[in-house]
């Protein structure tokens, strides 16, 4: 276990129901991380963010973050400590404007980002303030679904799949915003299927297959194993 | 000049549209609240008419402090005081209803929680009735607000003033706080992801506490506003609700400003009909609602579409031993003959019509997943149209009973081809209308006899030569036709057009996208339920010889309601058990007089709560797990002793 362990997942099993999506995860960030979870779908990566943040309910195990045990705990609560979770379809809600839905997740803590340094990193979303949420493209989506989660002073982000479904052009933009949020010094745990996107961003990568941590590896042996992963994430 | 041409003087003109502005007003705020509620909520607030009551009483028990709390040195309090406090304690009220009770409905099918606040607004208003009966206390204007102004063209009392004056500005506040606060961006947030907004931080299931409380509040100031005015009575929430279910079906609820809007619009349009057309004052805005119904059926400011969705709440096992519908038609034709040597005719022949009327609910209700509120209409209207056949023109009883029927079939053709425009609580809400438009029709029709109804129905002589007047005979007659009815509904289910109406209920889209027109099915369904609900009624009417207004009244669509939820939705025999069981508890409680519907009330609630299943569904399940059980332990020690032997 590093030291400065921002968050620990051990042993965390999850169910829809009836079946069992998750089968014993274990996998830790540490502070100023970029981490990824790769899979394909149906592995079980989109299932551990729900599980951190709450959003499932029947799950066993444990869920660390800054030393205290969040399994168990409410939405609302794990958000209040400082994590925030941008959802694979986006969230944008359909009847807030744009404005509305960048002011509307609450301020959780200190040294989250000033409005005027989110809309920096976010051009197009200056120009688009007032117009209502569902009439942004699927980029401009994304990026509202980021630059929403900034303001809050979380320091630990779960991104889900930001690229599923855009340009290349949208996702090098994506990519450039990942990698100053860690600059700025951001946690990110960050869902993807889209390696080659993930290899350049990440420090550490996991790799997710029927619910559970099938392989890890650094930033470092990307390079020779890059085959290997390759055949986990081919369908 | 204009007034005399149309012969309408214009003090009765602008008299009419003053009332009917007023209450507009009260029709805005409250189907307000009802449409926040559901909004955020999904919860279809039938209990909103008794919250609205309470404000009212509320408003009177504070003025009559010192009386009703003699020795603890409390004050009178006025008006001024009521408008502040009663608000606030009607919400408090509601706060509590959300926790105990609605709260335990959000995760479940979204019908329950229709359920719910329909039982709480039966227990609410049958305490009031107990306690107050029909009458009512008045409640005094406040002095600063009596007298009023004179416009010119006519006296305009400050009260009235005021009421619409602030009326509106309470519901401008609220369409402020929503669309353009914070606060309102988290409800409309929730309203949308309330997942998503609660992994954000929020306090979501506390937001719907007070947003329940706060539309709750606003029927409780709304019945503040309106006891000086009106009757304070028990019933007052009652005559109110179903017209501010119309009016939000006519607006739609999409939009809190279309809410605020049609709800002024329709006092108006009340108004105006009071001058020129007074008979159809009462039930002008049901067929405004209708007519919306056929061109928009949307509402006129609804933005959500018009999605499909069935409520699948069937409890049913379908290989279990008491879905068997051949082996319990032969029981029930040895109990059914047996019956009345246990019990009075009279007892047996209002269970079997119940039980028929239930069956036939239950057809559409727990085979198609249609909650309706309105099967008063069809059960009503045949019992009114057996008795004048047979009482007016001397139809034989078999004769009388069709013709009843055949009056329930064609109504539910009409109400069927409105009502499954829309689904869920919109559904719901539209039956429920529709058939107070049957029962307004009633009242004021003269063939109906108003409060009398049609008395002194002739059984008459089955086929010209059985005589019903012999107790056994018409008991084993409506035994037949019970028989026959629940032979023909099994029979229908186990059909391919049955299945296909499963289909519906489990999965709608998908049983569009097989190809099936759903809403032709659907409406074949409610127009057979109708038929066979109607051959229910006209049967009573027969048997117990009158037709009156309470067949007509929105109990009884509850009574269905309720007999096939005790029963167990969706079942073979459920809608049977439930006739049985809401006959004794009516028999056990006729003694008590209004606290049966406070017990039925009570019913709902346990039901939704501890009971899902039915009494038979619950049977069921029983059942099924019990041979579970004795499968595994006859396997379990074969496999030992196969154990054994291989050792």
């Amino acid at each position: 276990m590093t030291p400065d362990a921002s968050l620990q997942v051990r042993d965390l099993h999850g169910w829809y129901g009836e079946s069992k999506a998750l089968h014993g995860m274990n996998f830790e960030i540490g502070r100023g991380e970029v981490v990824t979870l790769l899979g394909r779908n149906g592995a079980g990566k989109t299932t551990t963010l729900r599980a951190i943040m709450g959003l499932l309910r029947k799950k066993t195990g444990e869920i660390r973050f800054r030393g205290e045990e969040l399994c168990g705990r409410l939405p609302e609560y794990v958000a209040r400590r400082g994590i925030a979770y941008c959802p694979e379809e986006r969230g944008i809600f359909s009847s807030l404007t744009v404005e509305e839905n960048l002011m509307l997740p609450p301020v959780v803590a200190e040294g989250g980002m000033a409005m005027d340094d989110i809309l920096a990193l976010f051009p197009t979303l200056a120009e688009r303030r007032n117009s209502r949420g569902t009439k942004l493209s699927g980029g401009e989506q994304q990026m509202l679904a980021i630059a929403r989660i900034l303001r809050t002073g979380a320091a630990l982000l779960l991104l889900d799949e930001p690229t599923e479904g855009l340009a290349p052009v949208i996702v090098k933009q994506i990519g450039a915003v990942i990698a100053k949020l860690k600059e700025r010094g951001f946690t990110v745990l960050l869902v993807e299927q889209n390696f080659r996107f993930a290899a350049k961003l990440a420090d550490r990568h996991y790799v997710v297959e029927d619910g559970r941590v099938v392989e890890s590896f650094t930033a470092a042996d990307v390079a020779g194993g890059i085959d290997r992963i390759e055949t986990y994430l081919r369908v | 000049m204009m007034f005399e041409l149309i012969g309408i003087s214009p003090t009765l003109l602008f008299g009419q549209l003053l009332i009917g502005l007023i209450n507009g007003v009260f029709y805005a705020m409250m189907s307000l609240g009802v449409a926040i509620i559901f909004g955020m909520l999904r919860i279809g607030n039938f209990v909103h008419g008794a919250q609205y009551m309470l404000g009212a009483f509320g408003a009177w028990y504070l003025l009559n402090l010192p009386s009703l709390l003699p020795g603890l040195g409390l004050p009178s309090l006025g008006y001024w005081w009521a408008l502040v406090i009663v608000p606030l304690l009607v919400a408090g009220i509601g706060a509590l209803m959300e926790r105990i009770f609605i709260r335990r409905v959000y995760d479940l099918e979204h019908a329950y929680g229709r359920l719910v606040p329909f039982g709480l607004a039966l227990v609410v208003e049958g305490l009031f009735n107990l306690r107050y009966g029909a009458g009512g206390p008045q409640s005094n204007l406040p002095d600063a607000l009596k007298g009023g102004v004179n416009l010119g063209f006519m006296f305009m009392p400050s009260y009235r003033l005021w009421v619409i004056v602030a009326g509106i500005l309470a519901c401008l506040g609220t369409w402020y706080v929503i669309e353009r606060t914070k606060l309102g961006s988290y409800l409309r947030a929730a309203t949308e992801n309330p997942d998503l907004v609660r992994a954000f931080g929020i306090n979501v299931p506390r937001m719907l506490m007070l947003t329940y409380a706060f539309g709750v509040g606003l029927a409780g100031l709304a019945g503040v506003m309106a006891a000086p005015i009106y009757q304070v009575s028990p019933q007052m929430g009652q005559s109110i609700i179903i017209t501010i279910f119309a009016v939000v079906v006519i607006g739609g609820m999409g939009s809190i400003f279309g809410a605020i809007v049609t709800g002024l619009m329709l006092g108006l349009v009340e108004g105006l009909t009071k001058v020129f057309w007074p008979q159809a004052s009462t039930t002008v805005i049901f067929v405004i609602m209708a007519i919306v119904l056929v061109f928009r059926p949307a509402g006129l400011f609804g933005r959500e579409s018009t999605s499909h969705h069935s409520t699948d709440m069937s409890a049913a096992r379908p290989g279990s031993l008491l879905e068997n519908g051949r082996l319990w038609l032969a029981i029930l034709t040895v109990g059914g003959a047996a019956l009345p040597f246990f019990i009075y005719p009279v007892f047996g022949m209002k269970m079997l019509c119940l039980a028929l009327f239930a069956s036939a609910y239950n057809l559409i209700f727990g085979y198609v997943g249609l909650l309706g509120f309105g099967h008063a209409a069809f059960y009503g209207s045949a019992a009114y149209v057996a008795a004048h056949t047979a009482a007016a023109w001397g139809f034989p009883p078999e004769l009388a009973i069709l013709s009843g029927a055949a009056a329930a079939t064609l109504i539910g053709v009409v109400f069927g081809w409105l009502a499954i425009r829309r689904q869920g609580l919109y559904f719901a809400m539209i039956t429920l209308a529709l058939a107070q438009l049957v029962y307004f029709y009633a009242i004021q029709a003269s063939w109906t006899h108003g409060e009398d109804g049609i008395q002194s129905v002739p059984r008459g002589h089955l086929f010209g030569f059985i005589d019903l007047n012999q107790p056994l005979n018409m008991y084993y007659f409506v035994l037949v036709i019970f028989l026959a009815g629940f032979a023909l509904i099994h029979r229908i289910v186990r059909s391919p057009f049955g299945q296909v109406l499963k289909s519906i209920r489990e999965n709608e889209p998908r049983a569009i996208s097989l190809g099936y027109a759903t809403d032709r099915f659907k409406l074949i369904a409610f127009t057979l339920s109708a038929g066979l609900a109607g051959v229910a009624g006209a049967t009573s009417a027969i048997v117990f010889q009158i037709a009156s207004l309470p067949d007509l009244y929105f109990m009884t669509s509850a009574d269905a309601l309720l007999m096939t939820l005790i029963g167990g939705v969706g079942t073979l025999l459920g809608p049977v058990v439930g006739a049985i069981i809401l006959v004794a508890m009516q028999t056990e409680f006729a003694t008590l007089g209004a606290w049966v519907i406070v017990a039925q009330g009570a019913a709902f609630v346990l039901c939704v709560l501890f009971l899902r299943k039915g009494v038979v569904g619950t049977l069921e399940d029983y059942l099924a797990q019990r041979s579970d059980r004795a499968a595994a332990a006859r396997s379990e020690p074969a496999g030992k002793a196969g154990a054994e032997a291989g050792r």
